[in-house]
């Protein structure tokens, strides 16, 4: 049985940069509990296939420039400067 | 003849070719029915204006001036694409998806968007964040998900056709709880390129609609090979209308899965018209055979990793940067990523977030995402070895028929099994075609699926048109639309 703990979920919250507050906690690991107990049966039958399972092969374009206009994309930004994408502070004032 | 709510697209097609009906009052009728029609039911999240719709498709093809609705995470330029999530919940594509190109180049009109489980995460679009949408046949229950609002309207008479997305059975499903045709593609048949990644390996757009004739057509305007899509396959587009006749083809060999048939919590009422339809398709001139496929059991197991493994990676880039929402009151990059993608994100996408980043992390991944990796290339081999003693399989497309709205609010779990005869088929890459095949006494759709080899869409659609022009099943439609 998997039990995942406070910690772990905080942690997982932090490397996937998504808050999860407190009173979400509890319904966030009984949700992922429950989903890694039940898949957890992958265990009982996985085992090496010698048949190979896709043949895989490079697709490439020729190496050109093909001009795209990037103002419909840069207009989307919440806010933008020119060809930058302006976001908060990123480090500490003391860093 | 005159135009009915259920008319198919080879009907409205003669009715157009023979001017009966102009384009502009074949959409006005459309658009109508989702007015009088769609507040019960929920399956467009938006409806065009008319003035954009025809100007923004021009073609004569067989589906030219046929009104469909396409689901919320498929790429329409300049419409709003938001994966029925609040985190793009004002973001314009700046491009048409591929599929969608070549539908406006058939002419085809596309009238809105349809609703779907929040970046097609479920199976219920319950976890729709604007609203959620409700089978025709009854609405007090699901129309299944992620692609509900694609298969409502089209059970509902409100449109002919609809495009939906498959990452483990997100067509198929739906289609089956609403009593209609849908199609999970060979994976690379139909591009991705504009098909908001949800589990990249899995991922394909779908096909819905009421007839198998009219699946054929549309799959026709958007298969074949896309250079935006590295994973698209090397095929030709083709007429897939052409291969359909009336008979079986001589010798075919269907293997019907029995351990399926039989899983425990297979409604009864569901196996007793699946084993109706395997007698009719006998009577048809097929050879029956009972089949096993023993790693079925863990395919929901194998999918539930990979998908969420890759969603994790795929839904990365939802983080306020350069598009869609951002927390502007946050002090610092990491406070925004973080409170944005909170905010931004309904509960089950982000639970499936962590899951997904849990079973690659580090003293988790080899015991969850390898071995799933591994038993994907066992269900692979299974398939492979299954599909040289027969031709195609019948498997359940659900368990049991569409469920209250609500009925699992407390145990997600249930809601995720609703994927476990259909996501096998994801992850071995292969086609599937869900038909209706019955009913259950209180009128809830029941419906089956052919699965088929790599690339085998026309036997697909071959022997299903056979089996629905022999049955009266593409005939009954929900009342009150």
């Amino acid at each position: 049985m998997a039990t995942v703990s406070r910690q772990e979920i905080l942690l997982l919250a932090q490397m996937s940069r998504m808050a999860i507050y407190d009173h979400e906690l509890d319904g966030m690991i009984k949700h992922v509990e429950d989903v890694l107990n039940y898949a957890h049966r992958v265990t009982q039958v996985a085992r090496d296939v010698t048949e190979p399972s896709t043949r895989l092969s490079n697709v490439v374009r020729a190496d050109t420039v093909e001009a795209v206009d990037a103002e419909p994309l840069l207009r989307q930004a919440p806010e933008r400067e020119g060809n930058y994408f302006i976001v908060p502070r990123i480090l500490e004032q003391n860093e | 003849m005159s135009i009915t709510p259920f008319s198919s697209i080879k009907e409205i097609r003669q009715l157009v070719d023979t001017k009966q009906i102009a384009v502009h009052e074949l959409l006005d009728f459309s658009l109508k029915r989702f007015q009088a029609f769609d507040r019960n039911l929920g399956s467009a999240l938006e409806l065009f204006d008319a003035e954009s719709i025809l100007h923004a498709s021009q073609g004569i093809s067989p589906l030219s001036g046929i009104p469909g609705l396409i689901k919320d995470n498929i790429c329409q330029q300049d419409r709003i694409t938001a994966c029925a999530s609040k985190i793009l919940e004002h973001f314009r594509s700046t491009y048409d998806a591929t599929a969608i190109a070549r539908l406006k180049h058939s002419g085809a009109l596309l009238i809105g968007r349809a609703n779907m489980d929040e970046f097609a995460m479920g199976s219920s679009t319950e976890t729709s964040a604007y609203k959620k949408a409700h089978n025709p046949w009854d609405t007090t229950r699901v129309p299944g998900g992620s692609s509900g609002g694609s298969a409502a309207a089209v059970a509902a008479g409100l449109v002919p056709w609809a495009l939906g997305s498959e990452t483990g059975g997100s067509v198929r499903q739906p289609a089956s709880l609403c009593g209609i045709v849908g199609l999970k593609p060979t994976y690379g048949l139909i591009s991705r390129y504009g098909l908001v990644a949800y589990a990249s390996s899995l991922d394909q757009i779908g096909v819905l609609t009421r007839t198998v004739y009219d699946n054929a057509l549309v799959l026709s305007v958007i298969a074949g090979h896309d250079t935006h899509d590295a994973t698209s396959l090397k095929v030709a587009a083709q007429d897939y209308t052409s291969s359909l006749q009336p008979t079986l083809p001589a010798g075919l060999r269907i293997g019907v899965v029995h351990d399926a048939l039989n899983a425990s919590g297979m409604d009864p009422e569901i196996t007793s018209a699946i084993e109706e339809a395997v007698a009719q398709l006998q009577k048809l001139g097929a050879t029956i055979k009972q089949v096993s496929l023993p790693t079925l059991e863990y395919a929901a197991a194998a999918y539930f990793i990979i998908s969420r493994a890759e969603a994790a990676s795929n839904l990365a880039r939802f983080d306020g940067v350069r598009y869609g929402l951002r927390n502007t009151q946050a002090h610092s990059l990491h406070e925004m990523y973080a409170s944005t993608r909170h905010d931004g994100f309904g509960a089950e996408v982000k639970a499936r977030i962590i899951v997904g980043n849990y079973v690659l992390s580090t003293g988790h991944a080899s015991e969850f995402y390898q071995n799933a990796k591994k038993v994907q290339r066992l269900i692979r081999a299974e398939f492979i070895d299954t599909f040289k003693e027969v031709d195609l399989l019948v498997m359940p497309t659900n368990p049991m028929p569409a469920f209250k709205i609500g009925a699992y609010d407390m145990d997600k779990l249930q809601i995720d099994l609703q994927d476990y005869f259909t996501c096998s088929v994801n992850l071995a890459g292969i086609p599937a075609l869900s038909v209706p095949c019955g009913q259950t006494k209180t009128r809830l759709p029941i419906g089956f699926q052919f699965i088929g080899p790599h690339l085998s869409e026309s036997l697909l659609y071959r022997v299903a048109h056979a089996y629905e022009q022999n049955t009266a099943w593409h005939t009954l439609h929900p009342q009150g639309f």
